[in-house]
């Protein structure tokens, strides 16, 4: 009797259909994303501490 | 207008002598179903038969009935109501018990319950397990009357579909009520007035918070007043009661003893980059706990949702650019267009509209006209380590770059939002015309709890009924490396797909197309 397991995975789905992108591509692509983000995260820490202060003169009341 | 359609169903008082005094106990409950025009008369009767017992209707403050149509007014006209009382409300309860009974002058300590229920309905439906899924199909939620007169509005749970105004979608969740022994369901978002004693607006807020998380995620659990005045004891220097409110981050401490993840944004530190930053999570369905200030006051309330205009004038939409294969272009946010959020204050009835720019819209004060936004709380889960500002500029880095981006044309439309890969993953299912491959390659990605996902539009495309993107990014919204593209999960574009497997970033050879529009609200 034939077996009626059916596998499905994100291997065989795609079979053939993919090509990896080289890892050289992948790091140029980080350091690129690293530089700009650099600026992004040092903002958003600033932004987030300053964000905590001024929440606590806050006071709700009303 | 007809004869008034009233049933009052049985009341039966019991008399009691207890040292020398009498003692009127209701044994029984009272059910009184009644056209909503003739409402504020029967809550009339009712607060001055059951809260002031003594007192006549000339006795009744005109306050009162003017606190009841703040409510009552603002419901859609063919409803029908069921009053019972006494009703035990927990809330009002756990007020009572902790604080109201140590006072001297003598508070009741049951409240009025008012369901709520589209059209006609008789009590006889209610004996009639036929007419069940009909009474469950009309029932639109209900309010709570506390015996507190100057601050009658307790905990409710109403259904945007009660209300003359109600083409808006928000954040909602489900809760079952039992009415008259019929176990009935309705979604909506909780609400409760104030009682300026034991909650002010901050506690209100936190209630409302966790009860709607409470009652939509086992994670979390409903909290009463003394369960959040026992979880900000220690940030407590002076006595809890009567309230004195809160600051904006006792409000954000207290969700994190409640298991949450919160972050705080401030107008100072963001300036107007804090509405895309509200605007986003609510896209997101979550609701956003926002602090407002004017020159001597400060308030606090919860977005909870978002009016759409079908129409988009891009004329009045602010556009920002963005540098792709070396070329500067313009692009909108969907975040810049303008729009009215849908807000639950403790002042006001359910679902007000307001500006973000002008919160104080509904107030008759002066002072509270000129709330401006000051600061907001997000809930958000504990695991989300990549938040919105940062995300927001990672997704747009990753379409700018040569590997894994993509040429967008001037003008596209960038939407953004923050969900769960597994309500993601339903949406995809039910994207009848995308081809199987697709759908298999998003469905058999590994993705974590929660992900950020850009949705990129054609201008043309965008507002229409059922919209569909051209592409979108999903980044892992529990990365904490905000510098690398390691956040990034699936990218779809007109010319190919972009997804990870065996530890390799790889171009699916298929094109992404037949992607609708996304929503977490209702």
């Amino acid at each position: 009797m034939s077996s009626k397991r059916v596998k499905i995975s994100f291997g065989t789905v795609n079979e053939g259909k993919i090509t990896v992108i080289s890892k050289s591509s992948i790091a140029e692509t980080n350091n690129r994303v690293k530089a700009a983000m650099k600026d992004v995260v040092r903002t958003y820490e600033k932004k987030e501490s300053r964000s905590q202060q001024e929440a606590a003169l806050l006071v709700l009341n009303a | 207008m007809g004869v008034a359609e009233i049933y009052v169903i049985t009341t039966k008082f019991s008399i009691f002598v207890i040292n020398s005094e009498i003692v009127r106990m209701l044994t029984n409950i009272e059910i009184e179903i009644t056209p909503v025009e003739e409402l504020i008369d029967a809550l009339k009767e009712k607060i001055g038969e059951y809260f002031l017992q003594d007192a006549t209707d000339d006795f009744i403050s005109p306050y009162i009935e003017t606190d009841l149509a703040n409510l009552v007014d603002e419901l859609r006209d063919d409803l029908y109501c069921l009053i019972e009382y006494p009703y035990v409300d927990k809330v009002y309860r756990d007020s009572y018990y902790n604080y109201y009974s140590s006072k001297h002058f003598a508070y009741k300590r049951d409240c009025i319950r008012v369901s709520l229920f589209s059209g006609e309905i008789s009590h006889l439906e209610f004996f009639d397990l036929q007419k069940h899924s009909e009474l469950d199909a009309k029932f639109l939620g209900y309010f709570v009357i506390r015996p507190t007169i100057n601050a009658l509005f307790g905990r409710s749970i109403i259904s945007p579909k009660a209300f003359e105004t109600n083409h808006f979608q928000i954040c909602s969740c489900k809760t079952d009520c039992l009415i008259y022994g019929v176990k009935l369901g309705v979604e909506g978002f909780p609400h409760s007035s104030q009682d300026g004693e034991t909650i002010k607006c901050a506690e209100t807020t936190i209630w409302a918070l966790m009860e709607y998380f409470g009652n939509k995620y086992a994670e979390y659990k409903p909290a009463l007043p003394a369960k959040i005045h026992a979880a900000l004891e220690r940030f407590s220097y002076q006595r809890q009661l009567p309230s004195n409110g809160l600051t904006m981050d006792q409000i954000s401490f207290a969700l994190k003893e409640f298991g949450f993840g919160t972050s705080i944004y401030s107008k100072g530190a963001y300036g107007n980059e804090l509405y895309n930053i509200i605007d986003s999570y609510v896209e997101s369905g979550i609701p956003v706990i926002v602090g407002l200030q004017s020159a001597d006051i400060g308030h606090v309330i919860i977005a909870v949702g978002k009016k759409f205009d079908p129409k988009v004038d891009w004329s009045q939409v602010d556009q920002s650019k963005i540098e792709i294969d070396g070329k500067e272009i313009d692009y909108y946010e969907t975040t810049n267009i303008p729009a009215k959020y849908i807000v639950q204050d403790d002042n006001h009835a359910p679902y007000r509209e307001i500006e973000l720019t002008n919160p104080g819209e509904h107030y008759d004060d002066p002072d509270c006209q000129g709330y401006e936004i000051d600061s907001i709380v997000v809930p958000l889960y504990p695991k989300i380590y990549l938040e919105s500002f940062v995300a927001k500029q990672l997704v747009l880095n990753v379409i700018q770059d040569s590997n894994v981006g993509y040429k967008f044309q001037d003008g596209f439309v960038f939407r953004f939002f923050l969900t769960s890969s597994r309500s993601f993953k339903a949406h995809i299912t039910k994207q009848s015309e995308m081809e199987p491959a697709l759908k298999n390659s998003i469905l058999l990605s590994k993705m974590p709890k929660f992900i950020w996902v850009g949705e990129f539009y054609v201008k043309g495309s965008f507002a229409t009924e059922n919209m569909i993107a051209e592409s979108i990014v999903i980044l892992d919204a529990t990365e904490a490396n905000q510098e690398s593209i390691d956040a990034l999960i699936f990218a779809g574009y007109p010319d190919r797909c972009i997804s990870m497997n065996d530890n390799n970033f790889v171009t699916l050879h298929q094109v992404f197309q037949n992607y609708r529009y996304y929503s977490n609200l209702k």
